[in-house]
């Protein structure tokens, strides 16, 4: 079942016709010149359709709360206001690790992101929409670039649209390197020019957002969806997958598994069809055994073997897929280079806001180097010196004591507990998930060595 | 480019400011305190917050670095790719320390993931990227770049 | 509506929160980030922490809304295990240094830490200085670098003690307006502090080390100085105490705030002069009678100006002058020469009366005792970081000597005779030093916003009308709102005035001006909240009611003085007619008079 991928062989990004030929931006023609936005809304939310950056929110209630908002007052548009008061944000700034799926949307198929995003901002009453990128993906940007004006060109966006009285403007925003934008209100704050932190919610975007209007962000293989929803009918889209969460979606499969890269499925799908089904991953590369998988980026849960059937949706699951992308860990992995690599990743990523998440990762991340180098914990001492350090050189070339060990034990556990629990946004406790699992599943490998 | 020129091709509005400092970032490689003043100035800001928005992300920096700045990807896909042994194989060839950056012209780090994990291990030299980095090809690499 | 906390139902309004919820019960709830003077915040600090029925995460109690069903638990394991990982985490960087700390017993980390018996050293330490190349290795350990700024003569900062807490970010922002201080980079490197670590560049208020919980952002400590001065036998230390000072000192010693001896006494006076008589200061004079001297000579500058035609001055053409801005508070000055210069011109050229105190000390006093001015060292016990910069500034000068030598903010006083183990609550009360150290109600008044346009008023009434005031209080310029304004009829005339305080109403006050939307003919502006009662160097905790409770003893007090009006201080009369000739005269303009400048970037 193709929604996504659909006839991506057949398009050339740089060129609309080749999408237009593929019944593109149909549906937008379709929404404009048919539908009220109240009908949009009402389609969207019948689809089942599920927000595809992680969360799982659904599309339609989002669109709702905002399109409910009021538009901003002409005092407010007097004094130089640039939009009408609502803005509509299609969120690229993909930068969950092993996930590339927003990106191969953007270079293989534009247009269906630039569509889908068209007809949200319309179902909203946003007349300005960005689109934000991950600040990497020079490329693709320019891809989107091309697209937009190419869109312009033939009237889908811009003023007047398709020759009614519709104005949307759309603007390629690029990033400029932080994970935490990919949070809706660190990205809002990051195209206010501030520190890309998250914001206090409530109160929400759809209702106090950029600028402080009403402001959609959707994940770009959301919005990727709208068309299909429109064109082929809601009902028919919530018959496919699974009937928490309908339609298809992007899983990006890499590490030890044969056949890497972007591969559409229904949603509901196992991992162990996923990994082993010759359609999609086709199983490890040979030589390789499988030892656990890691669904969704650095902040997914591990699968062992024994789990694989769980079925991934959107829905309550053992385990959430997150971004979709599946980590195939295979025995001969050093999992401590892996402990050291969430743990980096999330030390780096912290946006230092709150207490928890700014030190905790830090203390993680650096009980993650020990464990990888075998070094023991530095003397506690107010003031660390050489001295400290050659004790604890020596402690490494000898003997090691037990307890010292069990003290980085206690340690983690206590910042995992915290991580999980008591950070200002979700941040945390991504952080602490795989960590968790791993210290569940391994942890006599991890500590006794 | 002046950063006056960078500026005057810009609307002073708050949504531009990222955009203003990514392009002195790319035209000066680092934005010095004037540079700053300047966008603060332009945008009527306190030079503080235009400040502690240009030293959050990534892709800017405030000083200027004097070290050659190689990155690697940590990744999960890279890892399974052998970003560790390429990050060995640096460390051997221009005798330095992963993370440590005390006393040598390069600093070795790891990078977050940049989105190209089918096309790893990722290295990246200044900002430039390399792809499917082997230790075997990291040489000739380095020998080129630096 | 009502909510549970601990069981028990609490009623509360709509928008309150479970933290302002708790407070008004004395319900106990550890925080370092919600100050209260500072609008709600963010909850950053992850220690107010409680459970609810309504999330499976704590919640941050500074945040979390009070709603329908509510149902709150303080003190479960959870909680505590929370807080207690989250302070190991803070703590990692102040275990071992309490002793050697300026705010050791007096740091709200410090506090908490023992209260949830925290492990001395948990975690390494990863902040310091990095001084040496030998310390580079440091890095590799992943020390991050520490800033130290003592480049100004009012504020330290020593970012190892810093918390990341952003109280002073914004306690900068939000009541100052200038943003002196952000927030930069990320993860573990980020750090509050200057852009580009360039040294303090701000009107040194010091309301960031007022709501700083650790030693991160403290006054400059003066007191070896003063240490040093005491201990040379050359040198006569001849110390003034600033009228708000009083009022407040008794808190560095345990005293509620607002406690006053029946009789309406300025509490604590008679002890402070004792404690610093004990200290060995030779002579103790009182800053309140240069307030009165300050407001004869403000007064008589006012008059000036309105007989000069320059009346219903606030004119939103600048040509015709604008109205008459106070200049006691050094902060404001700043202010004005930093940001807005233009209205340099209408600054009362008055100093303030720290400096006219000092410049009569070393000159009049000091030839009336036949001492060399140059062995005088002149101490000021103040409520503000700021007026260590007045002291120094080029300006404050009479003949070489700068007016004033040493300023001890209140906090800095009452460490030192802790540290010399003196305590005024055990001393007998003693008095000034009668030279100068008579005062009236109206210089009193100084210590709180509004108080020095009453004393204006007192006064500049009396002179214009040439009849004695009836009432002596002016109630429209009192209270605690930020932005007063009354007209005053005399003769037929309206004098308007406007006061203000915290520089974000001065802010706006000269917006309103620019734009042509209001005039005033004198104009009254502390940066501090509430005045100096609410000044940067007075003692913590400070807040709303704290501040409430030291204003109601400043007005008492003016009521219980015998004099009232700063003309009528016998003193002032005396030093008028034995030193300094008339009001505004030439060696009034001399010695109490001065000029600002332009400081301004552009």
């Amino acid at each position: 079942m193709n929604i996504l991928t659909r006839s991506w062989d057949k398009i050339n990004p740089l060129d609309i016709g080749s999408y237009i030929r593929q019944r593109g931006y149909e549906a937008l023609q379709k929404a404009i010149r048919e539908m009220v936005p109240a009908d949009v809304i009402k389609e969207i939310k019948i689809s089942g359709l599920r927000g595809r950056g992680g969360a799982g929110f659904s599309t339609g209630e989002k669109w709702e709360m905002a399109a409910g908002q009021n538009s901003r007052s002409d005092l407010e548009r007097a004094r130089g206001a640039t939009s009408n008061g609502k803005y509509f944000i299609c969120n690229l700034d993909e930068s969950e690790p092993g996930t590339y799926k927003d990106r191969t949307i953007a270079e293989k198929n534009p247009h269906q992101i630039i569509e889908g995003l068209l007809i949200g901002a319309y179902a909203i009453g946003a007349k300005k929409a960005y689109i934000y990128i991950n600040g990497n993906y020079k490329k693709q940007a320019e891809i989107l670039r091309i697209a937009v004006g190419q869109a312009r060109e033939k009237e889908f966006l811009g003023r007047g649209i398709l020759g009614s009285a519709i104005d949307i403007e759309v603007e390629i925003f690029e990033g400029a390197g932080a994970y935490i934008c990919g949070e809706e209100t660190a990205l809002i704050n990051s195209i206010e020019g501030k520190r890309g932190e998250p914001r206090l919610k409530p109160p929400f975007p759809p209702v106090s957002g950029l600028f402080g209007r009403p402001t959609i962000v959707n994940n770009a293989e959301t919005l990727a969806n709208i068309p299909y929803i429109l064109r082929q009918g809601a009902k028919k889209y919530s018959q496919i997958g699974s009937s928490v969460s309908p339609g298809t979606k992007l899983f990006i499969l890499s590490g030890a598994v044969k056949n890497k890269g972007a591969h559409e499925a229904p949603l509901g799908i196992t991992p162990q069809e996923l990994i082993f089904n010759s359609l999609y991953g086709g199983g490890l590369e040979t030589g390789k055994e499988f030892w656990f998988a890691q669904i969704g980026g650095a902040s997914g849960r591990l699968v062992p073997a024994g789990k694989l059937d769980q079925p991934l949706t959107y829905g309550n699951c053992e385990y959430p897929l997150g971004s979709g992308s599946v980590l195939v860990v295979d025995k001969n992995a050093d999992l401590k280079d892996l402990l050291l690599s969430w743990a980096g990743f999330f030390h780096r990523e912290s946006c230092g806001k709150c207490v928890p998440c700014r030190e905790g990762t830090y203390r993680l991340w650096e009980i993650a180097k020990r464990l990888k180098n075998n070094d023991l914990p530095l003397t506690n001492c107010n003031n660390a010196s050489e001295r400290d350090i050659n004790i604890n050189k020596n402690h490494k070339e000898g003997q090691l004591v037990r307890g010292e060990r069990e003290k980085d034990r206690e340690n983690i556990e206590d910042i995992l507990w915290t991580l999980s629990r008591t950070t200002f946004c979700p941040l945390g406790k991504f952080a602490s998930v795989a960590w968790n699992d791993a210290i569940k599943m391994f942890g006599k490998k991890i500590f006794d060595k | 480019m002046s950063i006056q020129k960078i500026l005057l091709k810009f609307e002073p509005k708050p949504e531009n400011l990222l955009g203003v400092l990514k392009e002195i970032q790319k035209e000066n490689g680092y934005i010095g305190k004037k540079e700053c003043e300047g966008a603060a100035g332009y945008f009527s800001l306190p030079l503080a917050r235009v400040y502690s928005t240009a030293s959050f992300f990534d892709q800017m920096k405030t000083k200027k670095e004097s070290k050659k700045i190689i990155k690697i990807c940590s990744g999960g896909p890279c890892l399974g790719e052998k970003s560790m042994e390429v990050a060995r194989q640096i460390e051997m060839l221009l005798k330095i320390e992963l993370e440590n950056d005390a006393r040598a012209k390069y600093k070795l780090e790891l990078m977050s993931c940049a989105g190209l994990c089918d096309r790893g291990p990722i290295v990246m030299i200044d900002n430039q990227i390399f792809e499917k980095v082997k230790p075997e090809t990291v040489d000739d690499i380095l020998a080129n770049y630096l | 509506m009502q909510i549970k906390i601990n069981n028990k139902p609490y009623s509360c309004e709509d928008g309150d929160t479970i933290l302002a919820v708790c407070k008004r019960n004395g319900i106990s709830i550890p925080t370092l980030c919600a100050h209260p003077d500072l609008l709600p915040g963010e909850g950053v600090c992850r220690m107010c922490l409680v459970e609810t029925n309504q999330s499976k995460c704590l919640v941050s109690s500074c945040t979390q809304k009070a709603c329908e069903g509510l149902e709150v638990l303080t003190e479960t394991m959870g909680v505590n295990r929370a807080r207690k990982i989250n302070l190991e985490l803070l703590w990692a960087d102040h275990a071992g240094k309490c002793a050697g700390c300026k705010k050791n017993g007096r740091c709200e980390l410090q506090n908490l830490a023992e209260a949830y018996s925290i492990d001395e050293f948990k975690f390494v330490p990863r902040r310091k200085e990095l001084n040496s190349e030998n310390e580079l290795d440091m890095l590799k350990n992943n020390w991050s670098h520490t800033v130290v700024d003592e480049k100004n003569p009012c504020i330290s900062r020593d970012s190892q003690y810093c918390i990341e807490c952003r109280s002073c970010v914004r306690a900068c922002k939000e009541i100052q307006t200038i943003e002196a201080l952000g927030v930069n980079y990320r993860s573990s490197r980020t750090n509050v502090g200057t852009p580009y670590e360039i040294p303090l560049d701000c009107i040194f208020c010091g309301q960031c080390s007022a709501v700083c919980p650790t030693a991160a952002i403290t006054e400059k400590d003066d007191t070896e100085k003063l240490e040093k001065a005491l201990a040379d036998p050359k040198k006569l230390v001849v110390v003034q105490i600033a009228p708000s000072v009083r009022f407040t000192f008794a808190e560095e010693f345990g005293i509620p705030a607002g406690t006053r001896l029946t009789g309406g006494q300025a509490f604590w006076e008679g002890k402070m002069v004792a404690a610093l008589r004990k200290l060995g200061a030779d002579k103790v004079f009182d800053t309140t009678l240069a307030a009165d001297l300050t407001i004869v000579e403000e007064a008589t500058e006012l008059l000036r100006r309105i007989k000069s035609g320059k009346k219903g001055l606030a004119s939103p053409k600048r040509s015709e002058g604008g109205p008459m801005f106070t200049s006691c508070c050094p902060s404001w000055v700043l202010f004005v020469e930093k940001y807005y210069p233009e209205y340099i011109p209408d600054l009362s050229s008055c100093k303030s009366p720290q400096q006219m105190l000092g410049a009569l000390t070393k000159t009049y006093w000091a030839e009336k005792e036949k001492i060399n001015p140059k062995d005088i060292v002149s101490v000021a016990i103040m409520p503000c970081t700021s007026k260590k910069y007045e002291a120094e500034r080029p300006e404050m000068k009479t003949g070489e000597q700068q007016d004033v030598d040493i300023v001890l903010t209140v906090r800095e006083l009452a460490r030192l005779l802790r540290r010399k183990k003196i305590n005024p609550s055990y001393l007998e009360d003693k008095k000034f030093d009668p030279a100068l150290g008579s005062a009236t109600g109206a210089g009193m008044l100084f210590a709180q916003s509004g108080g020095v346009t009453e004393a204006v008023l007192r006064t500049a009434v009396e002179k214009l009308t040439g009849e004695e005031l009836g009432k002596l209080e002016f109630e429209v310029v009192r209270g605690e709102a930020e932005y007063k304004c009354a007209e005053i009829e005399i003769n037929n005339t309206k004098l308007r005035v406007a006061i203000v305080h915290e520089i974000r109403n001065a802010r706006k006050l000269l917006g309103e001006i620019k734009a042509g939307r209001a005039e005033y003919d004198f104009v009254e502006v502390m940066a501090c909240p509430n005045g100096c009662i609410g000044g940067g160097g007075q003692p913590q905790p400070a807040n709303q009611s704290v501040r409430k409770a030291r204003i109601q003893a400043v007005l008492d007090c003016d009521k219980s003085m015998p004099v009232r009006k700063s003309h009528e201080n016998p003193a002032v009369k005396k030093i008028y007619k034995e030193f300094l000739g008339a009001p505004g005269g030439e060696k009034a303009e001399e010695l109490l008079h001065t000029k600002f400048e332009n400081k301004s970037k552009s």
